[in-house]
C-alpha cells in the first residue's frame, strides 16, 4: 500500500469542493448580513427579489429578501453537521454491532444478524417519517433528523463489519497473535479495527453523501430540520412555489446539493480504489 | 424439502418483521403527541365527554391491550377514521390513494426494468468502448442525482421552456392521463434504471466471459439468440433480485415525486397528515408501505429458486 498515490482526478476534484464547502460552512454566516433564520426588515418590500450580483446578495434575495447565498451556508452548516454526527453515530453502533456478531455465540450472532437485516432493509424514510410523528412535524430540529436517519443507517456498517472481521479474522498473523493469548478485545482493536479504518472512510464517505440526500429530501418534504432554519431541501421546497417566476432561486440549492453528493461519491470511490483495489466496482 | 423449509423460514421473517413494524408503528403513535378522544370531541368538549369517548374508544385501557384491538380491527378492515376534514374512513382513503401510487411505481420499475436491462446489455456487450463509458457515466450520475433535484429540471424542460406537459395532477384531469403520468414516473424511474443498468452491465460482462459462452460463438449461434437467449438469461438473476429490492425504495421514492407533483397516492397523503399530525391515517399509511415492501421481497426470495436452478440446488 505504501508508495501507492491517490491519483485520480475526480478523487482531488471533490476533496478541493468539499474543502471550499467546509469553508463555506463555517465562515459563510458570518458574512455581515441580517440573520437568515430571522424574518428580514422589509426594506425591499416594493422589490423583494434582488437579482444575482446585487450588492450585499451575491447571488440574489428570495421573496422577502434573505440573502440566497447566507442561506446556502447555513443550510451548508445544518447539511455537513447532520451527516457527520449520523456517520459517527452509524460507525460506533454499527462496528460494535458487528464485532458482537462475530465473536459471540451463534444463536446472538443469528439473532444480532437477523435483525440487522430486517432493519437494513428497510427504507429509511418510514423511520423517519415514524419519529417525526412522534415528535410532531412542527417541533423537528437537528436533534430528531439525526436520531431519525442513524437508526435506519447502521445495519450497512454492520454488515460490513461482519463481512470483513470474517476474512481478517483468518489471516496468520491475527492467527498467531490469539496463539500467543492475545484477548478478543485486543485483537480487536489493536490488529481487526485498524486493518479496517480505511474502508470505513471509504464507506462512509459514499453514506455521507447518502444522509445528506436524505436530510434534504425530508427537509424537502417538510418534515426535516423546519423553518426558519433554513435547509437546502427547505430551500428547494420553496423555490418549487415560485418556480413559474423565479426559476433561478431552485438552481443554487440544487446545485450546491448535488455537486455535494457527487463530490462525496467521487472522494469515497477513490478512497475504495485506494485502500481495497480489489473491489472493483460495477 | 430443504427448499420448502428455506422458503417458510423466509415466510416467517416476513410475518415477525410485520408484526415488530406494527408494534413499532403502535407505540410511536402512542408517544405521539396529542390526545385522540381531545382530536374528536374537539378542544372545547367537557372533561366527561372526552373521558366518554375515550372508554367508547378503548382508549382508558393498557397498551398490550389496545394493540390487540387494533390489529384485531385491521384485519377486520377496520382501520379507524381520519381526524382532519370529513372524518373519512382510513381504509376508505387507503382504498382510493394506494392503487394510485402502484400505478405509478408498477410503470416506474417497468420503465426501470426495460431501460435498465436494455443499457446494461449494450454496455456489457461494448464493454470499455465510448457507448459503454457514455452509459456507464449516465448511470453514475443517474443514481447520485437526487429525484428532487430532477424534478425541476424536467419540468423546466417540458412544462415551461416547451409547454409540452401539466406541471402538477388536477382533480379534473384536462388531457390524457400519460401527461400527467409522465414526468412523476420518469423522476421515479431513474435511480432504479441507473442501478439496474449498472448491474446488468456488472452481470453481463462476468457471464460473457464464461466458457459456455466462447463454445457457443464456437457453434456458430447468431449474435442476438447468444446475447439473449445464452447471456442475458444467465445473467439475469440478480437483476430480478435488485428489481425487488428497489421496489421497496421506490415507495420512498414516490413521497418526494408525489409531492413535488402533487400526486394524489398514499406517499403525499402520508406526507399530510404527518404536517396535520393525524395519527390514524400516519398509522396506517406506515403500515401499509411497511407492508408492501415486505410483501414484496418476501416475493423475490420465493421466486428466485423458481427462476433458478442452481440457487435450488444449492439449497437442496
Amino acid at each position: 500500500m505504501k508508495g501507492k498515490k491517490l491519483r485520480d482526478p475526480l478523487f482531488w476534484i471533490g476533496v478541493t469542493y468539499m474543502a471550499l464547502l467546509l469553508l463555506f460552512a463555517i465562515f459563510g454566516p458570518l458574512i455581515p448580513l441580517p440573520d437568515p433564520k430571522l424574518d428580514p426588515v422589509f426594506d425591499n418590500a416594493g422589490k423583494p427579489h434582488l437579482p444575482m450580483g446585487s450588492p450585499g446578495a451575491l447571488l440574489g434575495t428570495d421573496e422577502i429578501g434573505r440573502s440566497f447565498l447566507q442561506r446556502l451556508a447555513y443550510g451548508a452548516r445544518i447539511s455537513l453537521f447532520i451527516g457527520f454526527a449520523v456517520q459517527t453515530i452509524n460507525l460506533i453502533v454499527g462496528i460494535t454491532v458487528g464485532v458482537i456478531a462475530t465473536f459471540s455465540r451463534k444463536w446472538v450472532s443469528n439473532a444480532v444478524m437477523r435483525f440487522t437485516d430486517g432493519m437494513f432493509a428497510f427504507p429509511d424514510i418510514l423511520f423517519a417519517i415514524l419519529i417525526v410523528g412522534i415528535v410532531g412535524a412542527t417541533k423537528v430540529g437537528p436533534l430528531a433528523v439525526i436520531f431519525a436517519l442513524s437508526i435506519s443507517g447502521w445495519p450497512s456498517i454492520a454488515r460490513l463489519t461482519k463481512t470483513q472481521l470474517a476474512t481478517l479474522k483468518e489471516r496468520e498473523y491475527v492467527v498467531a497473535a490469539k496463539a500467543s493469548g492475545a484477548s478478543t478485545a485486543y485483537l480487536v482493536f489493536k490488529h481487526l479495527l485498524p486493518q479496517m479504518s480505511g474502508i470505513f472512510l471509504a464507506v462512509s464517505t459514499v453514506e455521507l453523501a447518502g444522509t445528506i440526500i436524505s436530510e434534504s429530501t425530508l427537509g424537502f418534504l417538510g418534515i426535516g430540520v423546519q423553518p426558519p432554519t433554513p435547509t437546502w431541501g427547505g430551500m428547494i421546497n420553496s423555490a418549487r412555489t415560485n418556480f413559474n417566476s423565479y426559476p433561478v432561486e431552485l438552481l443554487w440549492p440544487c446545485l450546491i446539493l448535488s455537486a455535494t453528493v457527487f463530490s462525496l461519491n467521487f472522494i469515497g470511490d477513490g478512497l475504495r480504489n485506494y485502500f481495497d483495489p480489489k473491489s472493483n466496482q460495477g | 424439502m430443504q427448499l420448502v423449509r428455506a422458503l417458510l423460514s423466509r415466510f416467517a421473517f416476513g410475518i415477525v418483521s410485520l408484526l415488530f413494524i406494527s408494534i413499532i408503528t403502535f407505540v410511536a403513535s402512542d408517544l405521539a403527541p396529542g390526545d385522540p378522544a381531545t382530536y374528536i370531541a374537539g378542544e372545547k368538549a367537557s372533561p366527561e365527554t372526552i373521558q366518554r369517548i375515550r372508554e367508547n374508544l378503548g382508549l382508558d385501557k393498557p397498551l398490550p391491550i389496545r394493540y390487540v384491538n387494533y390489529i384485531g380491527g385491521i384485519v377486520k378492515g377496520d382501520w379507524g377514521e381520519s381526524y382532519s376534514g370529513t372524518h373519512e374512513k382510513v381504509s376508505a382513503i387507503l382504498g382510493r390513494t394506494m392503487p394510485m401510487t402502484l400505478r405509478l411505481a408498477l410503470l416506474a420499475i417497468l420503465l426501470a426494468s426495460v431501460v435498465g436491462i436494455s443499457m446494461g446489455t449494450i454496455a456489457a456487450i461494448r464493454e470499455t468502448r465510448l457507448l459503454d463509458r457514455g452509459i456507464l457515466s449516465a448511470s453514475t450520475f443517474g443514481v447520485t442525482l437526487p429525484n428532487f433535484v430532477l424534478a425541476p429540471i424536467l419540468t423546466f424542460i417540458f412544462c415551461i421552456k416547451f409547454d409540452m406537459l401539466p406541471t402538477t395532477w388536477e382533480t379534473q384531469l384536462r388531457g390524457p392521463l400519460w401527461m400527467y403520468l409522465a414526468l412523476p414516473v420518469t423522476v421515479l424511474s431513474l435511480r432504479p434504471m441507473s442501478l439496474l443498468t449498472r448491474l446488468t452491465r456488472a452481470s453481463m460482462i462476468e457471464t460473457l466471459r464464461q466458457e459456455f459462452i466462447r463454445t457457443a460463438t464456437a457453434q456458430g449461434v447468431p449474435p442476438f439468440r447468444l446475447m439473449t437467449k445464452y447471456a442475458l438469461r444467465n445473467a439475469i438473476l440478480p437483476v430480478v433480485t435488485a428489481i425487488g429490492t428497489t421496489f421497496g425504495f421506490l415507495l420512498t421514492g414516490s413521497f418526494v415525486v408525489e409531492r413535488y407533483f402533487s400526486y394524489p397516492g398514499i406517499g403525499s397523503t402520508t406526507i399530510e397528515a404527518i404536517l396535520s399530525n393525524n395519527v390514524p391515517v400516519i398509522q396506517a399509511c406506515v403500515l401499509v408501505t411497511g407492508f408492501i415492501f415486505i410483501v414484496v421481497n418476501l416475493i423475490v426470495d420465493i421466486l428466485l429458486p423458481i427462476l433458478d436452478p442452481r440457487i435450488r440446488e444449492a439449497q437442496v
